[in-house]
């Protein structure tokens, strides 16, 4: 039996099941808002990936006006800041073997590092040496192969610490390749978004998807603080069509019983209730926390991983005497990128938007990369306008 | 535009990049008069290529790391390519032309391979090769090799690319092959899966066959399907809505595409046609098609939207049932770990 | 962040690498960043390493789990809740049915 197939044929491509969970949704959600008197039910992810299903497959199309699904700070391309994308260019430009996930090679700084150079992608058009790999494997063979020195650009939150944390342990890093830490934690920056919520006049966030493959590793009651510190339903969901519709209607129905509290059971078939201590124990070892800058939010306390000690002739921060950026200037004055990436604002209610801050001529965060709320915004209109489509394509 | 501007390979990615830059640079320059001929079709209306009287011309550039591939190579895919864009502006290839530039100390062996590559595509279809230009560039000005080359082709009925309400689209066989073979090579993964790279020859015979019917044909190459049906929008101002549920994709293009995260539509295909014709004979041209040997599939079909917001929008109904729009493909193509 | 794929474990190079295959023969060689796998387990891979296992058993759970959505669901909106639970249940197995002939 051909267990991913099996996947992709009840959770991925079973139109008929999501047909069935929306109706569901649809028809739940009046009896919330009448229970709760809720206005408005906002349910947040916390992981691009999420994000990307949510789009890719058209969700938001098949929730109720009502119901907004709205995306925390969770992917690498909306909170790696500017200064580690100058960071990196300075490196390439420097002559470093740079090397990157294709999610960073495309992202913008905000204003560019020198004229003409405001991405890794126009760092190697400038002549430098970039590359695109699929894994830090990927990247370890081929440092091996032509000696120079190299540094890769580390990007990912708790489920891709362990891809480098393993290998760091076995020491297969060769002396030429080092790695540039822009490790994050989610669950800081998810307590930091749901607490600025709380404390905002909108309606605040009610439910949360819980991401994960996060929790892959980290275990599921990495969440239970959802619902026992903030009294927010949470449930852990899968990243098909079908987990996601799933975990909404499962929140919905939280809400209405009154009973918050965090469901595993959506991702049973990944994640378990301790997670992955194998992955656990390796990242520990290599890695520390630290606090660490988050775009167009700022600072977060205990967020972030880096090397440890031991590995410092592998730290590229260290070793190339790297200055971390001050954030500010990752939010120009008037953006109101942290609210719009924290969900608290709307594109719209930042005065500058469509005036001062086009896609051609960003001027915040939140519009220079393609994935930005604002930039979303600026193509499509808001989630209202996938609404309309609906009805020209409805027979 | 900043003084310190330059190109970026996403400028040459088929999509919006490569329509804005072109745009800019070259269509903003010239007068209407000089886009075209004489009741031909020219620059001024983006199709495979130029019609000059019943003549038909297409012009392409080609580049591909690595020059061999699974299923073909460099050499392979220059001659079919352009032979694919004069068959989709419904002209029978009579000649080719031809211009490799190569860097010095490119392997002559790999130069002779690719070269028998391109002769047994011309011989297969007994096409001349009627002219062309050989340069060698210095090895630290330029990498390998770039080969362009001129098609000729005469029609009687020619397709220029027009959309109209009530259309089908038709694909002729599944989609992003080609694309889903170059990533897996650049990306380090193993695949049994061969680039679809071939003339399509066959579809000339639908084409004469269905001539007062076939409103638009194109073989999705860069920027795959996405870009393709996102220039016909655009275009013809229309609504295209597809399901992607019936759009043909091999389970191994799945299986790279879901690994490295990037979407089969923006995938190249090098042996597939894309067709829009009135819905009514939908029936008869699929059967023509699977005659031919296709595997050919409807995927969607063209609107007139209600509300003028909507005008020049793809719509894709997704696996799941929800709507989305499909964007023309934009950035590098790049595999993705969020 | 985090974009990751079901595959099978299809080699064990040693206790850091191993080669799985995506489906449809589409290989790759992976970092094992879990506890004993095994050949011809299905895990989860996440930029180029493998994060966790997938199970069998808890995908039919995963089926249930639904099920019991859709019940406590109906229940609350006033639906049957057999009625909803069995037309779900049915055409999951009908899906996994299809799947099974298919394999033969
Ligand atoms: S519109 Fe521009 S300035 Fe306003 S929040 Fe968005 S990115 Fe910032």
């Amino acid at each position: 039996m051909d267990l991913p197939k099996e996947i992709e044929i009840l959770f991925r491509e079973n139109s008929e099941l999501a047909k069935k969970l929306s109706e569901e949704i649809s028809k739940l959600t009046p009896k919330v808002i009448e229970k709760t008197g809720l206005e408005r039910i906002k349910i947040m992810n916390f992981c691009g990936t999420h994000e990307w299903t949510t789009t890719h497959y058209g969700i938001r199309s098949l929730m109720p006006e009502e119901v907004e699904l709205i995306a925390g700070p969770g992917c690498p391309v909306c909170v790696t800041p500017s200064s580690d994308i100058k960071n990196m260019i300075k490196l390439a430009m420097d002559g470093y073997v740079v090397y990157t996930f294709g999610d960073a090679y495309k992202l913008p700084t905000v204003s560019h590092y020198k004229e003409g150079i405001g991405s890794l992608a126009s760092a190697k058009a400038s002549g430098a040496d970039v590359r695109i790999v699929y894994s830090f494997v990927d990247a370890i063979e081929d440092a091996k192969t032509h000696g120079k020195p190299s540094v890769f650009f580390g990007l990912g939150f708790e489920t891709t610490a362990p891809s480098y944390a393993v290998l760091f342990k076995k020491e297969v890093i060769p002396k030429n390749l080092m790695f540039y830490s822009s490790l994050k934690l989610t669950a800081p920056a998810a307590i930091y978004a749901i607490k600025i919520h709380k404390m905002s006049k909108r309606s605040p966030v009610s439910g949360v998807i819980g991401p994960g493959h996060v929790s892959t590793i980290v275990g599921s009651k990495g969440w239970d603080f959802f619902p026992e510190e903030f009294g927010i339903p949470a449930v852990v969901s899968g990243f098909e069509p079908v987990d996601i519709l799933t975990a909404v209607l499962t929140i919905l129905k939280d809400l209405y019983t009154g009973k918050a509290k965090l469901t595993d059971l959506e991702y049973k078939r990944v994640v378990t209730r301790d997670g992955n201590i194998y992955a656990q124990d390796a990242v520990r070892e290599i890695f520390r926390t630290t606090d660490t800058i988050w775009r167009g939010i700022g600072n977060i306390p205990n967020s972030g991983l880096d090397l440890r000690d031991p590995f410092k002739e592998f730290n590229a921060k260290l070793q190339l005497n790297i200055k971390e950026n001050p954030w500010d200037y990752d939010l120009p004055p008037g953006c109101k990128c942290n609210e719009v990436t924290l969900g608290t604002a709307y594109p719209t209610d930042c005065p500058l938007f469509m005036k001062a801050c086009t896609p051609s001529r960003p001027w915040g965060p939140c519009m220079v990369s393609l994935e930005g709320s604002c930039a979303v915004w600026a193509r499509f209109g808001s989630s209202q306008r996938v609404l309309n489509l609906m009805k020209e394509v409805r027979e | 535009m900043r003084k310190m501007d330059k190109i970026t390979i996403a400028h040459g990615n088929g999509g919006k990049e490569t329509q804005q830059l072109l745009q800019r640079y070259l269509f903003s320059k010239l007068p209407e008069e000089l886009k075209r001929t004489p009741g031909g079709v020219g620059i001024d209306y983006p199709d495979d290529g130029a019609l000059v009287s019943n003549l038909v011309i297409s012009t392409d550039s080609h580049t591909v790391n690595p020059y061999f591939f699974p299923g073909g190579s460099i050499g392979k895919l220059a001659v079919s390519g352009t032979l694919n864009d004069v068959i989709m502006m419904g002209g029978r290839p009579t000649a080719i032309l031809d211009s490799i530039i190569v860097s010095e100390g490119f392997p002559l062996p790999s130069l002779d391979k690719i070269i028998d590559d391109m002769i047994s595509v011309l011989r297969e279809y007994k096409i001349p090769l009627i002219g062309g230009d050989f340069k060698v560039i210095p090895s630290d000005s330029m990498k390998g090799i770039v080969i362009n080359t001129v098609g000729l082709g005469i029609s009687k009925r020619p397709i220029v690319d027009k959309i109209r309400p009530g259309d089908s689209i038709i694909v002729t066989g599944p989609i992003g092959t080609h694309g889903a073979v170059i990533a897996a090579l650049q990306y380090g993964i193993g695949t049994s899966l061969e680039s679809d790279a071939k003339p399509l020859m066959k579809l000339l015979d639908l084409f004469e066959k269905f001539d007062q019917d076939i409103h638009a044909a194109r073989d999705p190459t860069r920027g795959g399907l996405a870009a393709t049906l996102n220039e016909w929008a655009q275009l013809s101002g229309e609504m295209i809505v597809v399901e992607e549920k019936k759009i043909p994709v091999l389970e191994e293009v799945k299986s790279i595409s879901s690994m490295t995260g990037i979407d089969p539509l923006s995938l190249a295909s090098e042996g597939v046609g894309v067709i829009a014709l009135p819905s009514e004979k939908e029936n008869e041209v699929l059967e023509e098609l699977n005659k031919l040997g296709f595997t050919p599939a409807v995927i969607g079909r063209v609107l007139n939207p209600k509300d003028i917001e909507n005008n020049s929008l793809v719509i894709l109904r997704t696996l799941a049932g929800g709507t989305r729009i499909l964007e023309m493909p934009v950035g590098d193509i790049v595999p993705r770990i969020c | 962040m985090c974009w990751a794929v079901p595959a099978k474990v299809i080699s064990i190079e040693s206790d850091l690498i191993a080669t799985v295959d995506l489906g449809g023969n589409t290989i790759k060689k992976v970092a094992v960043g879990v506890d004993n796998v095994r050949l011809g387990d299905f895990v989860m891979v996440h930029a180029g390493v493998i994060i966790s296992k997938l199970s069998k058993e808890e995908v039919i759970e995963n089926i249930k789990f639904i099920a019991e959505q859709i019940r406590e669901v109906s229940e609350i909106t006033g639906e049957d809740p057999e009625k909803t639970v069995k037309e779900y249940t049915d055409s999951m197995y009908k899906l996994l049915g299809q799947l099974d002939e298919k394999n033969g």
